[in-house]
């Protein structure tokens, strides 16, 4: 069988370059489940973090206990963050990049897309996921006590632990699509970045959130307007739908070309025109 | 188009098969989450208090504030799933999505972090609202006619959808010398930093029509708003899933 892998794409002989047809175990799905089961455990931690010390130490913020149990926690998650994002972005972009994607063979770009694609963004999915869980925990908290200050319990990992993980996968995810797979070489999707760059919006507009808390107490009203300026954000999910229904043609191409020997664009086709790559119409049956 | 050759074999394409699978798989959960959870932010933060309690529940404001938010990602979700693979379940599989996370959602955060009551904060059902909208879309095929009817399907079996779950909390109870309803009781019971103290007549207005309530207006009126709503969010589905390139960011 393994005598039969033979391919050639263009003038390269990609099986110099990497393996061929991958193995069928490299596309377990277990991985992705225990990325999710590990973000989970962590989130899960502090969320009981947050049940034990939220009413008993964080209803103050100028008592000593509050800076204690809150406020440090608040500069460790920041600074945290600084690093992650730093070390992920900065060791994706100038480390792990590809700089020869022209030479891809249809195996090795599968392999990549399952991995640099399809699980990167499934774990920035996930993290999504643990932020709107947080989000509705600051609903709960809000309903429930008079805002004090933006550094209120609810607050420390809902704005500054999850939203940051989450754009720190989306970040990461789109880069490594950018400098690991060759459709995205030379051009954007655009619905891809969106998709990352719509949520980080959240971000900048906690700034209007919290000042229009500093007047207004608009628990009240918890669909007070104030909050409507983050409905918007949360359609980045249609984004979404459409980096998945515009990449999945070149995802079957690459699939069809390595296991059952079916024409498709090479990679360095791919990079000068991804238009094409991405095009349905190829991966029709008989086409 | 260049060409590569490989040399295939039943097993191997057996095993392409199986890895295909798996791809699709693991896909359609990321994305399936990923939609649901954006439609609940979307929703949640645009209803928000009319969701989350019993005696927020009107007559006037609910059934509108309840079709506008669930409407606007549901009908992108729809066009997105129409136009790039036809689809017709979109709107249904995110509304059952929508609705398994938030029963999660409140039973998670709201009672089991604060303790309020879940007969105070179930969430109202979107799924026969979208079941309806997808099967006019289906049976008719056609963008305007999906406009008109798709909306006031979706609009008009809203409220009729979960009167069965409201019913029970409308009926009169007196209380500390003042008759209220069930849904206004369990809301003075369970004190929150949201509701001020003191009864709201949200029902009032100056002409009470169809057997002198406004419900029979509030209906019709969302289905207005929904026709627009899902002129605009169609487009916005559609404008979202284009395979579009662009070199520079």
């Amino acid at each position: 069988m393994a005598n039969e892998r033979v391919a050639t794409v263009g003038a390269v002989d990609v099986s110099a370059v990497a393996e061929l047809v991958p193995k069928k175990e490299y596309f377990n799905n277990w991985r992705f489940y225990l990325y999710c089961i590990l973000i989970s455990l962590s989130y899960g931690a502090c969320m009981l973090y947050q049940r034990a010390f939220a009413i008993s130490k964080g209803i103050d913020y100028t008592s000593q206990d509050f800076q204690t149990y809150w406020m440090t926690l608040f500069w460790g998650i920041t600074i945290m963050n600084v690093i992650i994002w730093g070390l992920t972005w900065g060791w994706i972009w100038f480390v792990y990049r590809d700089r020869h994607l022209e030479q891809l063979s249809p195996g090795e770009e599968l392999k990549r897309w399952y991995s640099n694609w399809l699980l990167t963004l499934g774990v920035y999915a996930w993290c999504l996921v643990w932020a709107v869980f947080f989000v509705e925990q600051d609903g709960v908290w809000h309903s429930s006590m008079i805002r004090d200050t933006e550094f209120t319990p609810s607050h420390i990992f809902n704005f500054y632990l999850s939203w940051p993980i989450f754009i720190n996968f989306g970040v990461a995810g789109l880069m490594l699509t950018r400098t690991r797979l060759p459709v995205m070489g030379k051009k954007w999707l655009l619905p891809l970045v969106m998709e990352v760059a719509w949520p980080i919006m959240f971000i900048p507009l906690i700034g209007e959130n919290e000042w229009g808390h500093s007047a207004w107490i608009l628990e009240e009203w918890f669909a007070a307007p104030l909050h409507w300026t983050f409905v918007p954000f949360a359609w980045a999910a249609v984004w979404f739908l459409g980096n998945g229904f515009d990449m999945f043609p070149r995802i079957a191409a690459v699939l069809k070309a390595t296991y059952f020997g079916e024409k498709c664009m090479s990679a360095a086709e791919a990079m000068e025109n991804p238009e094409e790559a991405t095009n349905p119409v190829h991966t029709l049956p008989g086409m | 188009m260049q060409t590569q050759t490989i040399k295939t074999s039943p097993e191997l394409q057996k095993e392409g098969l199986e890895v295909g699978k798996r791809i699709q798989f693991v896909a359609w959960v990321i994305i399936g989450m990923t939609v649901t959870v954006g439609t609940f932010a979307s929703q949640s933060l645009l209803e928000g208090d009319w969701s989350f309690w019993i005696d927020w529940k009107d007559r006037r404001y609910f059934p509108i504030l309840g079709v506008i938010s669930y409407m606007l990602m549901l009908v992108s979700v729809q066009a997105a799933c129409w136009i790039k693979a036809r689809l017709p379940v979109g709107m249904t599989l995110c509304a059952v999505g929508i609705n398994l996370w938030q029963w999660f959602e409140r039973y998670v955060n709201w009672w089991g972090w604060f303790s309020y009551p879940m007969n105070e904060l179930f969430p109202e059902t979107v799924i026969p609202c979208a079941i309806a909208a997808d099967c006019v879309l289906l049976l008719s095929r056609k963008l305007l006619l999906t406009y008109l009817f798709g909306a006031y399907a979706f609009a008009l079996t809203f409220y009729p959808a979960n009167w069965v779950m409201i019913a029970p909390f409308h009926q009169p109870v007196e209380a500390l010398g003042q008759t209220l309803s069930i849904a206004d009781y369990i809301g003075f019971s369970y004190v929150r930093s949201a509701i001020p103290e003191y009864l709201r007549m949200i029902e009032s207005g100056t002409l009470r029509t169809f057997e002198g309530g406004a419900l029979g207006p509030a209906i019709f009126f969302s289905g207005v708003v929904g026709i627009f709503i899902y002129a605009i969010f169609w487009w916005i589905g559609d404008q979202c899933t284009r395979n579009r390139w662009v070199k520079k960011i």
